[in-house]
This record gives structure tokens, sequence and C-alpha cells, in this order.
């Protein structure tokens, strides 16, 4: 897989360009360095700086960079020579930095070559300059002689319509031959252009099933017109005849049941009988359902960054965002206003819109629209009191024509033993959902099959891409037993992938061990925090497993849930969080979404029969394999010693030793507070761990949810840095780590270990890439840079102090190279 | 009669000098068509460039302009920088090996540098940019070199050409850099960066009498 370096004038910029388009290339491993700002850290671009990013994304299958303008490309220009002679290619990209980006996340993901990467790139950001509506059209038709053209038509028959590649085989053709040629799209009314320009061809926004009218004069005419009809009439992706579409399993795993439809419909709405009441109340009901749907993926979110990932959430967030979007609301209300109902406006409104993201080029331009229409049918149902979601579900197969992510993060795991729909594709969120749920699903089952399929019987190979009706029992038992087989052939895969990452513990340079484990929401989650190469978990985020329980779990539910998980771990230590409801990710057993009012421990401290069952549990495992139990948000030393007497309540001891002999406790400090009480905290405790998400946001009175807000530039803050300090001199010699997303940044890896951090959790999938950080620093250096640190004003400059470091490293490295050159001339 | 390192560095702490006193000259010609930073680039790429001309123990030519070009690579930064750092490289390579060089390699080694300078900045001549300068210098250089004349003469040639050249960017319309997001607007003024190269040219001055002594 190719690297990418993003060089840019603004740190700000790269990294807001690297967000948007990482939606594209969810939870790939794609190696992407920023660029940005000069040597001085101010607004400009430093070629020693690009060199060392290009260094650091550097992959034998190449480097990819994109740059946003002026010195920008001069001085990528410079870095590629100063880096001189390697075994690998760079491509300083000449595509546009937001719509090159993206399309080269997207496509590189996917494991294309430097050169696919490039065109694809390039292609999207001409794309974006041909959907101007401005764009100017050359003059071609002087000496056009209307009476002596020739006219045909011709229906497009690839199913990706006009696109790019077509566009070029049919303006190479008509290069070919003596005439001249105009085209138009008759279905859309659509103005004649000149057949000659790719970029004019493609401006047709010819689809599959549109009519061309074709015009030609000039002394080959009749030649050209027959080619060209015979091109267009002869796509090499003919749109499917055949109804019967291809099965694609979009996980694995063998599921038997009967087969139910979900619930809603996504135009329930549309059926419901709907009631405008006066202007004044539409308004009130229209901002009540705004706020109900807001809230709703509020909680969808937070599920999702606990069990994918930041970029996955932030898809929910934006997607949350749209419905804060004035540009949109406005004329909803403003329609509302003139006495139409709340549920007509929206409808209109969002329709209009979705039409005009439907008609956009591009298929993953297009992909958008799916967020769009489930927001749409989410307000309108709310507005109309449907049921929006698919909670009321029996047990079975679920189908659907098309699921959203929403709806698959709704599901309940218990009930839902497969999914099968018409629409969707592997990569598709509703199917990494699926995946990590490990839930069988089937995508591209056609709308006929589903219709025949319902209320039968039917068994869900997703790991073959079946579905067999009426199995019998035969086809059931060795269905399941191949099923199991190749998961285990997948574990010793897996086994073996895990010997080629650092699956052995790391030390600094200087050989100081330092602990890297993953954060874990889900089962599914552990055995990729194994295969990541994780030594540990350091978070079991408990509250996700059971956050659509309507009760709470018993104790044996606990246990098992913690037992399944600690059998994928191999021994591995498993660190279980108790439950921590806050704003963002609240549990109904604990008192439902809370603004106000005690979080983390303190909460759940309230509840001593939900909190015991969950103690009792993690007690019970810890005879048998080895366990941690960490407790959320802990404000003060005496909500640890009212803990403590629970659990020793709670705990079956089946010895003679006491529960707080084989299981270690730790506090997550979290709270500012809590920091200053530390040394109280830590005679409670034998091992400490920092929440810098919730201390940074606390400390700036940030809120997590608002992406425009929160990012983890804050937690680099030197006053952020200056508490963690603190906790590591007075932590009474207790092995301390950090779990936030902190830890997960490379630039913060050097700085925790010179703070003295011992431990750092991170999600599995940049289990090998801190390592990899932690090997490349000696404790004495990071301990110089972490003092510097503390001595900056703000996140940013922290920042631009490691990537500085970082930078004048790799000169030197540079320099050293020459020197040795030197030398052997 | 040769030029050693010894005069290279003459000649560029000279340059150093000169961009120094034209700081406040280049901030304005740079605030009428531009991000108003090229003086005080200039400024900090010749404190740069003097630190390393002061400091440096190098003796073969192309190690000095080497040093000099990532010096001022950084020192300049910008866009600025990397153009520079192109046409002092360029410079190094044209002279790799050598222990002095006789007015025609300097010529040589200052056409690889406005070359490379060229390539790498895509500039064309009627671009408004610092090769409208810089081109014609070293072809004033190198043709009064080519027709008999003496160091000195050269020196004289490309200077005046250096100059008449950064004058006539003025009636120009900006095809590259900055200014040309002006358009028509950039019509009209004297172009910075043909200013600061304009002044290397002039620096050579100190060269005049090399071959004398």
């Amino acid at each position: 897989m190719i690297g990418i370096v993003i060089v840019s004038h603004s740190l700000a910029l790269a990294e807001a360009a690297h967000d948007f388009a990482s939606t594209m290339a969810p939870n790939s491993s794609l190696k992407v360095e920023i660029a940005a700002g000069d040597a001085q850290g101010e607004l400009g671009t430093s070629a020693t700086k690009i060199a060392s990013a290009i260094k650091r994304a550097a992959s034998g299958d190449g480097v990819w960079v994109v740059v946003d303008l002026g010195s920008a490309l001069l001085n990528s220009e410079m870095a590629v020579d100063l880096a001189g002679a390697s075994n690998y290619e760079i491509v300083v990209s000449a595509s546009s930095l937001v719509e090159g980006l993206t399309a080269a996340m997207a496509t590189a993901a996917r494991g294309a070559s430097l050169t696919e990467v490039e065109l694809e790139a390039c292609r999207a950001s001409n794309l974006q300059q041909l959907s101007l509506p401005e764009t100017p059209q050359p003059d071609v038709w002087s000496g056009w002689d209307d009476a002596a053209a020739l006219e045909t038509t011709a229906r497009i028959v690839d199913k990706n319509g006009l696109h790019a590649r077509p566009s070029a085989r049919l303006a190479q053709a008509v290069a070919s031959f003596d005439a001249q040629v105009r085209i138009r799209n008759s279905s859309r009314s659509g103005p004649f252009v000149d057949a000659s320009s790719i970029t004019n061809l493609m401006t047709l926004g010819a689809s599959a099933g549109d009519v061309m009218t074709i015009e030609s004069c000039g002394r080959q005419a009749q030649e050209t017109l027959d080619q060209l009809r015979d091109l267009l009439s002869d796509g090499t992706n003919p749109a499917e005849s055949n109804p019967e579409q291809e099965l694609i399993g979009v996980s694995s795993g063998v599921a038997v049941g009967p087969v139910v439809r979900a619930n809603r419909s996504r135009t329930d709405w549309m059926h419901a009988t709907y009631e405008a009441l006066s202007v004044s109340e539409e308004q009130d009901r229209f901002n009540a359902a705004l706020e109900a749907v807001k809230e709703e993926l509020l909680h969808l979110a937070a599920l999702t960054r606990a069990t994918t990932g930041d970029s996955e959430a932030l898809i929910i967030d934006s997607a949350r965002n749209i419905l804060d979007d004035f540009q949109l609301l406005n004329p909803v209300r403003n329609e509302i206003q003139t006495g139409t109902s709340a549920l007509q406006a929206w409808v209109v409104e969002v329709s209009s819109l979705l039409a005009r993201v439907e008609s956009l080029p591009e298929p993953y331009q297009r992909q958008r629209a799916t967020d769009i229409r489930d927001l749409r049918d989410r307000v309108a149902a709310e507005l109309a009191g449907v049921p929006a979601s698919l909670e009321d579900l029996k047990s079975g197969i679920i189908v659907a024509a098309e699921l959203s992510a929403a709806d698959v993060a709704q599901l309940d795991p218990k009930s839902c033993l497969g999914i099968a729909t018409t629409h969707g594709s592997r990569t598709s969120h509703a199917s990494i959902l699926a995946r990590s749920l490990s839930i069988p699903a089937i995508v591209g089952v056609s709308a006929e099959t589903i219709e025949a399929l319902i209320g039968r019987t039917v068994l869900l190979d997703a790991s073959a891409s079946e579905i067999i009706v009426d199995p019998t029992d035969e086809q059931i038992e060795q269905r399941t037993l191949v099923n199991e087989s190749n998961s285990l052939t997948e574990h010793e895969d897996q086994a073996a992938s895990e010997q080629k990452v650092a699956s052995h513990p790391v030390t600094t340079s200087d050989g100081l061990a330092i602990s890297v484990g993953a954060n874990v929401a889900l089962p599914d989650q552990a055995v990729e925090a194994r295969a990541a190469g994780a030594d540990s978990v350091g978070l079991l985020r408990t509250e996700f497993m059971f956050a659509n329980w309507a009760e709470a779990p018993s104790a044996d539910q606990h246990y098992q849930a913690y037992a399944d998980i600690a059998n994928k771990l191999d021994g591995r230590p498993l660190t279980i969080r108790t439950f921590d409801s806050a704003n963002d990710k609240p549990i109904s057993f604990l008192g439902g979404n809370l603004s106000e009012g005690p979080r983390g421990l303190q909460l759940s401290l309230a509840y001593p029969r939900v909190l015991g069952d969950q103690l009792s549990a993690i007690a019970r495992l810890s005879f048998e394999t080895p366990v941690r139990l960490l407790f959320p948000y802990v404000t003060n030393a005496r909500e640890i010693t009212e803990v403590k007497n629970l659990l020793v309540k709670v705990a079956k001891t089946h010895t003679s030793s006491s529960v707080l002999d084989s299981l270690k406790l730790g506090a997550m400090i979290e709270a500012p507070g809590a920091v200053l009480d530390i040394k109280a905290i830590a005679e409670e405790v034998d091992f400490l761990s920092i929440g810098t998400n919730d201390l940074s946001s606390e400390m700036f009175g940030l809120d997590r949810r608002d992406p425009g807000a929160y990012s983890t530039l804050s937690a680099f803050d030197p006053a952020v840095l200056r508490l963690l300090k603190i906790v590591a001199t007075e932590r009474e010699e207790l092995p301390i780590s950090v779990c936030g997303e902190l830890a997960n940044e490379q630039d913060a890896v050097p700085l925790l270990i010179g703070l003295g951090i011992d431990q750092l959790s991170v999600r599995p999938s940049k289990v090998s890439l801190v390592k990899d950080e932690v090997t490349r620093w000696a404790k004495s250096e990071a301990t110089d840079l972490a003092t510097k640190a503390l001595e900056l004003r703000n996140g940013e400059q922290v920042r631009d102090l490691v990537q500085q470091v970082r930078a004048n490293r790799g000169l030197e490295a540079i320099l050293e190279r020459e020197k040795i050159v030197e030398e052997t001339d | 009669m040769n030029i050693t390192a010894s005069e290279l560095k003459t000649w560029l702490l000279q340059y150093g000098q000169l961009l120094i006193e034209q700081t406040e000259y280049l901030t304005k010609l740079d605030s009428a068509i531009g991000d108003a930073d090229h003086g005080v680039n200039m400024q900090r790429g010749a404190t740069a460039m003097r630190q390393t001309l002061t400091e440096t123990t190098k003796t073969a030519p192309s190690e000095l302009l080497e040093e000099v070009a990532e010096a001022v690579l950084e020192g300049i930064g910008g866009a600025a920088g990397p153009l520079y750092a192109s046409l002092f490289f360029g410079m190094a390579g044209a002279v790799d090996g050598e222990t002095s060089v006789t007015p025609q390699q300097l010529g040589d080694a200052l056409q690889a540098g406005v070359d490379s300078l060229a390539a790498r900045g895509r500039a064309e001549r009627g671009d408004k940019t610092m090769f409208d300068a810089a081109g014609p210098a070293i072809e004033a250089f190198r043709q009064t070199l080519d027709a008999g004349d003496d160091l000195n003469t050269a020196i004289e040639a490309a200077e005046s050409a250096a100059n008449l050249g950064r004058d006539e960017t003025a009636p120009m319309q900006a095809r590259k850099g900055r200014a040309s997001y002006l358009g028509p607007r950039s019509v009209g003024h004297i172009d910075p960066g043909a200013t600061s190269v304009a002044l290397l040219f002039e620096a050579l001055t100190e060269l005049s009498g090399t071959e004398n002594s």
C-alpha cells in the first residue's frame, strides 16, 4: 500500500482535509503524514519537514504527495531532490488538495498503485471544475454547416453512464475522423457540446438509458456517426439485464432462522395520517423532531466512536451537523410559516437536496445521499409519529432493501441472527458495523428474492455468500462445521500475521519497557487487539456491550461477556472498567441521559445492585484469568473505599484469600479535581489510568460531542501535560497508563514517555504504529522533549515542537547519509 | 586569475549586505502585488547565509555553494527559499570537483543555476518572476566573455542587463506565484523577486579586479 503526505501552509487546513478525506477510507491502514508550516512553525511550508514526512510515510509501493498552493509545490519538489535516490517512487500530485486527497485515500485504501492513485486524484480534481455551471464553453461552431449535418441517436448502455474512460474513447474516435461532431443529451434536453473534448463530454451528465443526439458534418460525417453510435451502444460495463444480482457476504459466519422483515419501511411516514396544526405549533413540532433525531444520532456516534473509531463516528457527527445547517433549515421554516405542514415542508426541501446530490457524477459523491435520505426519513418519521428504528423485531434473520449504519447500530445482537439486504457493499458503514458486531450479513439480495423469503426458514452463510431456503439438518450441520473450521484457520492466519507485527513487548531505544495495550468495547475487537500485537487490553469499555439493554445485565451475563473476551486474549491481561455513563453515552438502567449530576464511579455507587453484579462477575473471572479492575471518573479517595467494601461483600471467595489479593484495582483520572487528590487516591489503588479526553475537555470547558470545538490538539496543551506530570510525580511508584485519544497520536508518544507514563492503551489499529514510535525514542531524549513542551503556550506549539525535533532528526539523517556517500566516494 | 571559494564568499557576503540594506524597499514592492513578506524573508535568508559564510570551513566552491543553498532554503522560506536554493544547488553541481573556476566556468555555473531556478519555478520569460532579471543577466555575462571581453566587462554587462530585466517586469502581468492571483492588477509594479535577484548580479561587482590581482 502506498503512503500519503499532505503538504499545507497550515496544520489546521491539512488536518481538516485529512479528517474529511478519511471518511472515504475508514479503518484503512493507510499511512498518512502531514508536513505543515514553515521552519519557524508559521504559515508556510518547509522542504526539510516535507522530506521527513515522506520518509515517515514511505513504503515500497511509493509515496503520493499532495500540496495546497504556491511554495508547497516548490518545497515538495525540493524535498524529493533532498531525499535523493531511494528504493521507492515519489509522486508530487498535480491534483488539488481536497478533491485529490479524497479520491486518493479512497483509491489507495484498496491497495491501488501509485500511478492509479494519481490518475484518480487528478480525475476527481477535474470533475470538480467541470461541475461548475460557469465552465466556459469554447465557441467551436463557427463553420458549422447545419444544412449538411447528418444526425443519429444512441442510447447509453454502460451502467456507469458516460464517465471518464468511455468519454476518452469517444473523443479519441472523433479525433481520428475528418469530421466535426457535436452531441447533446436529449433525455435531459441539454445543449450541444463539442464531442472531441473529453471535458465537454463529461458535462453531458449522460447516465445509463439516456438518449444522445449526435450530429456530424465534414468529409467522414457518416463513418464518424456509425462508429460513435456503436461505441455508445456497446458499453464495456453493460447494465445488468439479469435481475439475480450477485450475493456478497460482507461479514463471516452462518445463521439459521426465520426471515423477518425490518419493521420500518423507509416510506412508512408517507402513509401516516398527519394533521397540520397552527403555524407556531408546526414550528415547535419541527424543532422537537430535529432535537429528537439529533439526540438519537449523538448516542449512535458515541457507540461508533467506541467500536469503530473516530473517523467512523465523524460520519454520523457530520450527518447530525446537517440538521444544524441553516441553509437547509431556514427554507423549511419559511415554508412552514406560509401555512405548509412541517412534514410536507421538510420532505419537499430535503428531497430537492437529495435530487441534487444524487445527480452528482461520481458514485462516492452520491453516497452522501444515503445519509441525507436517512436524515429525511428519521425526521419525517419523528414528525409523523411512526417508529423510526428497528427495535421491536422478532428474533430471526433481518431482511430489508437497505439498512443504514444507524439501523445496524440499533439492532439487538441477541435477536438479530443475520442480515440480508438488497443494497450495500463490503465497505458500507452498515457492513463494517455488522462485522464488528459479528452478525453474518449478505448484500445484493434482489427485491424479488427478499419478498419470497419472508416467513421462510433460511440458512444464511455469509462466509460462502449463499442463502439456502428451508435447509436440511444435514446442510445446517455441514455449513456450521465448515464455518467453524474456517474461523479456526482464520485464527491461525491471524496468529501468523501476529508474528510479523510487533507482538512482543517493546522498549525505548535505551531499554525502558513501555507496555502498549488496546482499548476494546466489543468482543470482536479483542481478536483485533490480539492480532494487532497488543500486550494487553488496557481498557474494556463495558457500557457499550449493554448499551441497548433496558434492564441491567445479571452477574452471570456480565461474567459470560467478559469471559468471552478474556478467552480471545490468550492469557494477556484484561483491564475491565465498570460502567461509565456520561452525556454522550447514556445507560438507561443507570438513569438514562444525565445532563447534570454525578457520573462515572460516583453514579454507579448510587446503583449498588447494578454495580454489585458487575463487580461479582469481575471478581469471579479474576480467579481464572489475569484481570484488572478499573473505576471510571474517580473524583476522590472516598469513592474507592466505598467501592472496595462493596467488592469484598459481593465477591464469592472460594479460597481463603481475599479478592483484593488477586484483583488489581485502578482509578481513572479524568476529573481535573482528582489530580489535586492524587496522593490519597494512589494510596487506595494498585494502578492509575489517565483519560485525557475527558481531562482536557473538562479543563477547557469543551463539549466532546461538538466536533468543531473539541480536537485532540486540546490534549496536547501544556496545561494538560502539566496535570499528567503531577500525577506521574505523585503516583507513589504505581504503574500509570494513558488510554485517551492522545495516546493514539504518534506525536504524543515521546511526550507521554517523557512525562513518566509506563503504559499506553490505544485503538487496536494503532497498536503497531505506537509500538514502532516507542522504539524510536530514548527515555532521556523524551524527558528533554517533555520538559521543553511544559514551557510552551498551547497545544499547537507542543505538537510543532515534536514535529520539529523529528524533522531535524530527519535532516540529520539525510546529511549523515550524504556524509557516508562522500566518505565512500 | 581564477575565482576560488574565498572570492565567492566575498560576492555572497556583499549580496547579503545589499539584501539587508534593501529590506524595506523589497517589502514595499511586495506589498503592492504580493503578501509583503519578500523583504523580511530575504533579510532572514541573508542573515542565515552570512552566518554560514562566516562559519564555514569549506574550501571547494561546490561545497561552499551547497552550504549556501541549504542555508537559504529554510532561511528565506516561502516560495523564494526553494527557488534560491535551486539556483545555488544548480551552481554547485556545475563546479563539482573544481578547486577554483575560470570566468567562463563561473558563467557556466551561473547558467546552470539560473536554468535550475527556472525549471523549479516552471518560469518563462515574461511571467514577471525572478527569471526575467536572471535570464538576461546570465546571457549578457556569457556573451560578453564569448566576445573576448574580460570579467570586469562581463560583470558590468550582467548587472545592467539584470537591472533592465527587473525594470521591464513593471508592465508585465504576473503569471506565476502569488502576484498572478491579482491578474491585470499586477501590471505597473516591479516584481520583488526580480529585484532581489538583480542584487545578486550587482554584488558580482565585488569580483571586479579579481583578474587583475
